[in-house]
């Protein structure tokens, strides 16, 4: 079905609750008559679009029509009858009313004086022949039309006929639809000889005059070629030049009745042919001047019944009427008749229906109904029916939906032609019809322009692929997003399940984990320490793109003049795609040597920008509902899943040498001027310290440290050879293998996390059953000497432990070494909590030696006090030499680790 | 409470109960005052607002005080229902409120045959003179009910208790007149039942007349009416009167009883068709065109301007609305006894006034106003084209033969488009009744398209042989001839021929006919023998063509078939009958006239000759 629009303007808008078929739109000149089904008929002006009158019955007013003479306006009030209203009383005599501006509409009572017919019953009515004419009414009563006559002039009751109801009640009917608000009642048309105009007696020209119909609108009196009106209605009535009265009843018969009555017997109502169905609208197609004209019914489900003329059959020949049934697609609403054709609204659409009868040839007579003789038999009709309804043209949508009352159509002088319709909203709007619809469903364009118009068409199916095209990308990047946000929310809850749960998951365990390498490099004659973090992605997803890494680097402690500024780094590293299984490495610079902000934590996390899935507008919009993103945590469109917090120590940023002093291997050029600069202001600073160190020397036990070795400090940590053994998992004591005693593991373990193990390893430290030393390079370039030896502790009960003991120059290297190595004990504590019994009477005996010692020490402090309490005036020198060989000597923990 | 204020309300009901009374019968007096339509809006109001008052009234429980008044506004209101033709209404409104009454006396539930409920109404009722009275009044609406609703056998069977209403209805006066307020009623009962008596008798005489019992019908009729009932009701009853007399074959005293009601009533013009019918009967032809002219001029005048009053509440014609009678007293419509008048007068003599009356009749039929001259279904007039051709011979007849053609032209050029090319009839034809064309178009209008194109050229041709143009009479004739051709009749063995086909032969009888003396004066004798011949063949009623006939032989010299052919006409004088036959197919008046004398003369001279 071909579909062009019609295009709509609303003129105006009337209460409109329930309009039945009450509803009638009638457009006559200048006036449009909209009746709603209330108790008012308003008068709409389509020149200066405005109302101009409204007219108020008594009673709502079910039904209405226009005289012939269009001078006045019957209309069917439900418990009165009929009224009469004489148009020119609406208007003011006065041309130009003096109060133009906007004058409301007139509200005109209509009082029991116009009544012109009191008939409770009247379904509906025709009004033939102008003031002088015939006023004909239909109503239902006693279960018969009732069919009465009465002069328009003095509305005197002249005759009156009755025609039985048949079974297919207007009772049961109304019923079922009067809850649809669909009242069926009677079509009424009024039919004239096109030879035997209605008024004007004069003009019996034999040419087919044109039909008044462009002029008239709103009049339902039509014109049928002679011969078709002689052979359906008689000759009788022909010859008298009565107008035949056309009424279809809702039991689908479809009646005719000569309004000028030859004294004959009989019914005078006569039923023509029975559609089967309501009866919805009864005209001729009023055509152009060529071409037959026919009589076209149609039903309210659609079927379109087209009387013709034909040529008779072979055995009698003449002229015969023939029937054409058809159908369309209903439920009909409304319809009037246009030109060619008809427009009929099924209250979705606004349907044009081109009639085959104008145009084309009559159809041959086998191919139609031939209805002659009473030949007429149900068999044979439904394969004419079937072969008929193919003549029907299919109708021609127009895209006006939810008309229910139709009037015009006009056509002005372009050819632009206009419909008046009501809405099922009360709106009364005015359709203009695309040109080509009135000359039926196929455009006929010149053979210049079919070129033009193919052009047309073909750039408008381009622009309607492109649209698609575009819209089929937007639907795929819609599913990517989705797809991805998928993924997103699996990591996430991955991730943050692992948070939520408590406690932590062994790292070897967790679905993505990292871990941190320090590494020094060289570059440019440089040491840099770096940070090699790896990330192991042993989920089911995929980290793909808009997956950023990040590690964020802050120090544990910082030196002072920072002014407490958090001085973290933080090292970002998109994802590419990390496939499941696979892992990630970056690197990152730590510090440059010398830089000793160190212990530092390392902290990693997963973030996702949802700015680059969503885009910023989107996400804008989604950041601005508020409460779902901040749920989610989505401040600035980011997703941050922390992973894991590490710490990088003193520990893991040895650089192991080797396990003999480098002592300033001669193999080895002189480094940078920085380098050197720096060993010289370490040898200055280790004379220094040497000495200082010295003094104290001889207070401390066998077990302290020694400052011999070049002013070394140290520091020393002692733990149970037994502990170490059950956590690093070395063999007894009675299977020492000859490669590596514990002391060796312990150092192994201790570096296993720093750099240069491999090279340590590789290069075999002869370290023996009681000891292994190992030395190393820590930050700042000190040399560090590790050093693990097996000792006994304990009197009573000979306890085996392993010391470890760290020595450097420098006392932040010592310092920071020692709470690496104890932090790593600690750990390792922790992971073994198992306390040995046997191991108390050692516990004890440490911890008495350790307040001892604290005691000791309590007193040197008391001791460095004293002189400032007295206010003897002691240097500062001796007092801050006293503090740090406390100090000192609080770093050499007496304390066995069990 | 009840107690208090029961007086206070019944006062107040009974006044309301008046004053509606009161207001319709004030206008019923005032007369002209007002409008038609207002007394119609008027009569509503009562009739809606005395409903209101009776549901109120019924709104209590029935006591006996209430009792009478209550059946008062029943009454009243039961007449506005019928004022307004709710008759069910009405009906329903007198049992349920008689039941109440008779609850309120402490009776049984009466059942529900009428016949048996009102005996038991009356009787239990009948104690109380009040309520013996208001009983009686709803009697009588119960009876109007009847007879508007054409139940005769219950008046039939509660003739006793109708019978005995007037005694009854005496004396209510004096049992009302005692009660201080008595409720007022709308129509006295007493009117009523006059009026209901009348009507009765005129029902069950036309029933009784409808089933064939005249004798019984002319005994129940016969009752002495009230001289005070209205005139029409009387002329009715004259009227059907005259029926049973006319139907028991006494004309002269059924002319005695139209006479009568026409006497009583002027408008009844169905006295007047009656006394037509009984003229016709009788052979009594000038009377005949005289009464359908009187008729006629009757039927034409313009209605009686209706009075500016509301019609009463009740009218005789909604008492009597019975199918039986309303046939028996219809009348033809004005233009059906034009058309009889017309062809009266054609035939009988005065053809110029018979031209003139088709020609009005035409006229009408063309006219727009023909409506408002009312319609019947009694005698109808013919299918138009042949009121055409009818209208076109008297007009030949008349010596107007260029008319005749004008009005033949009318009926070609309809016909024209719808003649077949070939038509076959088989006899016997399916049972179609003329004049009713069957669903769609003209299935059986066929033959008669034809006919009537015909007879339109026969008559054409007719005026051309009257004006001499004997080329132009040839050319028509033979038009006629050659459609006639078209039809062919299949006879199936049927002996009676249908009037289609009889019209048929004779229009071909007498086309051949009038072609064959067109040709004799064309001096083409054979031509002319051969169709005069075969125009006999057709039909052998055409007495002219036998004339002709012998006229042709004779100058062709074949006198002795001549003789021969004369001897065996002038033997079987006995014409065929011309019943049934149309008016235009009937023998031309107007043709060319042979000297009938003279060619009997010859032809006995020589017969005589030959004898000798």
């Amino acid at each position: 079905m071909e579909a062009r629009c019609a295009v709509v303007e609303t003129w105006a808008e009337f209460g409109c609750s329930s309009p039945g078929t009450a509803a009638k739109v009638i457009w006559s000149g200048e006036d449009v008559l909209i009746c709603t089904g209330g108790d008012e008929v308003s008068v709409f002006n389509t020149q200066e679009l405005k109302l101009t009158a409204v007219l108020q019955f008594l009673s709502p007013v079910c039904h209405m029509v226009l005289s012939e003479d269009k001078q006045s306006v019957y209309a069917v009030c439900e418990s009165d009858g009929v009224y009469c209203v004489s148009l020119p009383t609406l208007h003011p005599k006065s041309p130009t009313p003096p109060a133009d501006q906007s004058p409301g509409p007139a509200l005109i009572k209509v009082l029991s004086n116009s009544l012109a017919a009191r008939d409770e019953g009247v379904c509906s009515l025709i009004e033939v022949g102008g003031s002088g004419g015939t006023l004909v009414t239909v109503s239902l009563r006693d279960a018969a039309w009732w069919f009465t006559l009465y002069k328009a002039a003095d509305h005197q009751k002249l005759t009156q006929f009755s025609l039985p109801v048949v079974s297919v009640g207007h009772h049961v009917e109304s019923e079922e639809n009067s809850s649809a608000g669909l009242v069926m009642r009677p079509v009424l048309a009024c039919v004239y000889s096109s030879d035997a105009p209605p008024l004007s007696s004069s003009s019996s020209s034999t040419t087919t005059k044109l039909p008044p119909l462009s002029s008239s609108l709103g009049i339902k009196h039509f014109l049928l070629e002679p011969l078709l009106f002689k052979l359906l209605f008689g000759v009788d009535a022909a010859l008298i030049n009565s107008p035949m009265i056309l009424c279809g009843l809702p039991d689908g018969r479809l009646c005719s009745l000569p309004l000028l009555l030859p004294g004959r017997s009989g019914p005078c109502v006569r039923v023509l042919h029975s559609m089967e169905q309501p009866i919805m609208f009864i005209g001729t197609t009023t055509g152009t001047n060529y071409g037959p004209q026919c009589l076209v019914a149609v039903g309210q489900w659609g079927r379109v019944v087209l009387f013709r003329t034909c040529e008779g059959g072979p055995e009698e020949g003449g002229k015969v009427a023939a029937l054409t049934e058809g159908c369309v697609s209903g439920p009909v609403v409304c319809v009037c008749a246009g030109r060619e054709g008809l427009y009929y609204s099924t209250g979705s659409d606004l349907l044009a229906l081109d009639l085959p009868g104008v145009r084309e040839e009559a159809p041959k007579p086998e191919e139609s109904l031939v209805v002659s003789h009473g030949e007429r038999q149900g068999q044979g009709q439904a394969m004419v029916r079937a072969r008929e309804s193919a003549t029907l043209q299919s109708p021609v949508s127009l895209n006006v939906c939810r008309v229910i009352a139709l009037a015009g159509p006009s056509h002005n002088a372009s050819g632009i032609v206009q419909l008046v319709a009501l809405s099922l909203r009360g709106r009364l709007q005015c359709l203009t019809l695309p040109k080509g619809t009135e000359t039926g469903g196929i455009p006929r364009l010149p053979l210049s322009q079919v070129g033009q118009r193919v052009r047309d068409l073909l750039a408008a199916i381009g622009d309607v692929c492109e649209r698609a095209s575009v819209l089929k990308s937007t639907i795929q990047s819609k599913n990517h997003s989705l797809r991805h946000l998928n993924q997103v929310l699996n990591v996430c809850c991955l991730l943050l399940a692992n948070q939520n749960s408590g406690e932590q998951l062994p790292v070897s365990k967790k679905p993505i984990r990292c871990h941190v390498v320090a590494k020094w490099s060289r570059l440019l004659q440089r040491d840099s320490l770096n940070l090699t973090c790896v990330l192991d992605n042993s989920s089911p997803y995929i980290l793909e793109r808009n997956w950023t890494f990040c590690v964020r680097v802050l120090p544990l402690s910082y030196p002072l003049p920072a002014g407490g500024v958090n001085t973290s780094q933080t090292f970002s590293f998109p994802f590419q795609k990390l496939e499941p299984g696979g892992r990630m490495e970056v690197s990152l610079p730590l510090t440059v040597a010398g830089d000793t902000s160190f212990p530092v934590t390392v902290s990693c996390s997963l973030t996702y920008s949802l700015q680059s899935l969503l885009g910023s507008e989107e996400l804008s919009r989604l950041l601005a509902n508020g409460e779902p993103a901040s749920r989610l945590g989505l401040e600035g469109g980011w997703v941050s899943l922390p992973l894991d917090t590490l710490t990088v120590d003193w520990l893991d940023a040895l650089q192991v040498t080797g396990t003999t002093p480098p002592h300033r291997d001669p193999n080895r050029p002189p480094i940078s001027p920085d380098t050197v600069s720096m060993d010289i202001v370490e040898a200055f600073v280790s004379t220094r310290r040497s000495r200082g160190s010295g003094r104290g020397d001889g207070e401390g036990g066998g077990e302290r440290m020694v400052a011999s070795d070049g002013g070394l400090f140290s520091a020393s940590i002692k733990v149970s050879t037994e502990l170490l053994r059950g956590t690093l998992g070395l063999e007894p004591a009675g299977s020492a293998g000859p490669s590596q005693g514990v002391c060796g593991s312990v150092l192994g373990w201790l570096l296993s996390q720093g750099t240069g193990e491999e090279d340590w390893r590789g290069r075999g430290y002869n370290g023996g059953q009681e000891s292994s030393v190992v030395y190393a390079r820590c930050l700042g370039r000190h040399t560090v000497k590790l050093t693990a030896k097996e000792v006994t502790v304990g009197d009573t009960s000979v306890k085996e432990a392993v010391e470890v003991r760290v020595q450097c120059s420098s006392m932040a290297a010592v310092c920071g070494l020692h709470h690496a190595v104890l932090s790593r004990v600690q750990a390792l504590l922790q992971g073994n909590a198992s306390t040995q019994e046997s191991s108390m009477g050692i516990q004890g005996l440490c911890l008495r030696q350790a307040l001892q010692r604290a005691q000791v020490l309590s007193e040197h402090l008391q001791e460095a006090r004293i002189p400032e309490a007295i206010g003897l005036g002691m240097t500062t020198g001796q007092t801050t030499k006293t503090l740090f060989s406390v100090y000192r000597q609080l770093r050499e923990n007496p304390l066995l680790i069990l | 409470m009840s107690r208090v204020s029961a007086p206070c309300l019944l006062d107040r009901w009974t006044e309301e109960n008046n004053a509606i009374v009161d207001k319709w019968k004030k206008h019923c007096d005032r007369g002209d005052a007002i409008t038609r339509e207002q007394g119609l809006t008027l009569l509503k109001w009562c009739y809606v607002e005395s409903h209101k008052l009776l549901q109120k009234i019924q709104g209590v429980l029935a006591v006996p005080a209430h009792v009478q008044l209550e059946l008062t506004v029943v009454y009243n209101c039961c007449l506005f229902s019928f004022s307004q033709t709710q008759l069910t209404e009405a009906e329903h409104l007198l049992t349920h409120s008689l039941e109440r009454a008779l609850g309120a006396v402490g009776c049984d539930r009466p059942p529900p045959n009428p016949p048996v409920f009102w005996c038991m109404v009356l009787k239990s009722l009948g104690s109380t003179p009040s309520l013996r009275s208001c009983a009686l009044h709803l009697l009588c609406l119960s009876w109007a009910l009847w007879l508007s609703t054409c139940r005769l056998g219950h008046i039939q069977e509660l003739q006793e208790e109708l019978q005995s209403l007037s005694e009854g209805l005496g004396a209510v006066e004096v049992a009302v007149e005692r009660s201080a307020v008595r409720p007022a009623v709308l129509v006295h009962p007493r009117d009523l039942k006059d009026l209901l008596l009348i009507c009765t008798v005129i029902a069950q005489g036309a029933e009784l007349l409808c089933e064939g019992r005249c004798s019984e019908a002319l005994t129940v009729l016969q009752r002495d009416p009230s001289p005070l009932a209205p005139r029409e009701l009387l002329a009715q009853i004259h009227t059907l009167t005259g029926l049973c007399l006319s139907r028991t074959g006494r004309p002269h005293s059924a002319m005695q009883c139209y006479r009568k009601a026409l006497e009583t009533d002027v408008r009844c013009v169905c006295a007047l068709h009656q006394s037509i019918l009984v003229y016709r009967q009788l052979g009594n032809t000038q009377a005949e065109i005289q009464a359908l002219r009187l008729l006629h001029s009757v039927l034409i005048m313009p209605p009686a301007t209706q009075p500016a009053v509301a019609p009463p509440i009740i009218c005789p014609a909604s008492l009597l609305p019975g199918q039986s009678l309303s046939s028996l007293l219809s009348v033809p419509s004005p233009l059906s006894v034009l058309h009889s008048l017309a062809q009266k007068c054609v035939l009988h003599g005065s053809v110029s006034e018979g031209v003139e009356h088709y020609l009005d009749l035409l006229a009408a039929l063309q006219s727009d106003h023909q409506l408002s001259q009312g319609f019947s279904e009694a005698p109808s007039l013919p299918r138009l084209p042949e009121l055409y051709l009818e209208a076109g011979s008297s007009l030949l007849t008349a010596q107007r033969p260029t008319d005749c053609l004008a009005l033949c032209d009318e009926v070609i050029s309809m016909t024209l488009e719808l003649l077949p090319e070939r038509l076959l009839l088989e006899e016997p034809m399916e049972a179609s009744v003329p004049g009713s064309p069957d669903k769609l178009g003209l299935g059986q209008d066929r033959l008669g398209v034809v006919l009537w194109s015909g007879a339109a050229y026969l008559l054409q041709a007719h005026c051309y042989s009257h004006l001499k143009d004997w080329k132009q009479a040839v050319t028509h004739y033979t038009r006629c001839i050659n459609l006639l051709m078209k039809v062919s009749v299949k006879q199936k063995g049927c002996v009676k021929q249908e009037l289609g086909v009889r019209t048929l032969q004779r229009l071909k009888g007498l086309a051949l006919a009038g072609r064959g003396i067109s040709f004799t004066h064309r001096d083409q004798k054979r031509e002319s023998l051969r169709d005069l011949q075969l125009s006999l063949q057709a039909a052998p009623g055409c007495a002219s063509a036998g004339l002709w006939l012998t006229e042709v032989l004779w100058r062709l010299g074949r006198r002795q078939e001549a003789a021969a052919f004369w001897e065996k006409s002038q033997s079987s004088s006995t014409a065929p009958s011309l019943e049934g036959v149309p008016l235009y197919l009937l023998d031309p008046q107007t043709g060319p006239s042979l000297d009938l004398t003279d060619l009997q003369r010859r032809v006995e001279e020589f017969i005589n000759a030959q004898h000798s």
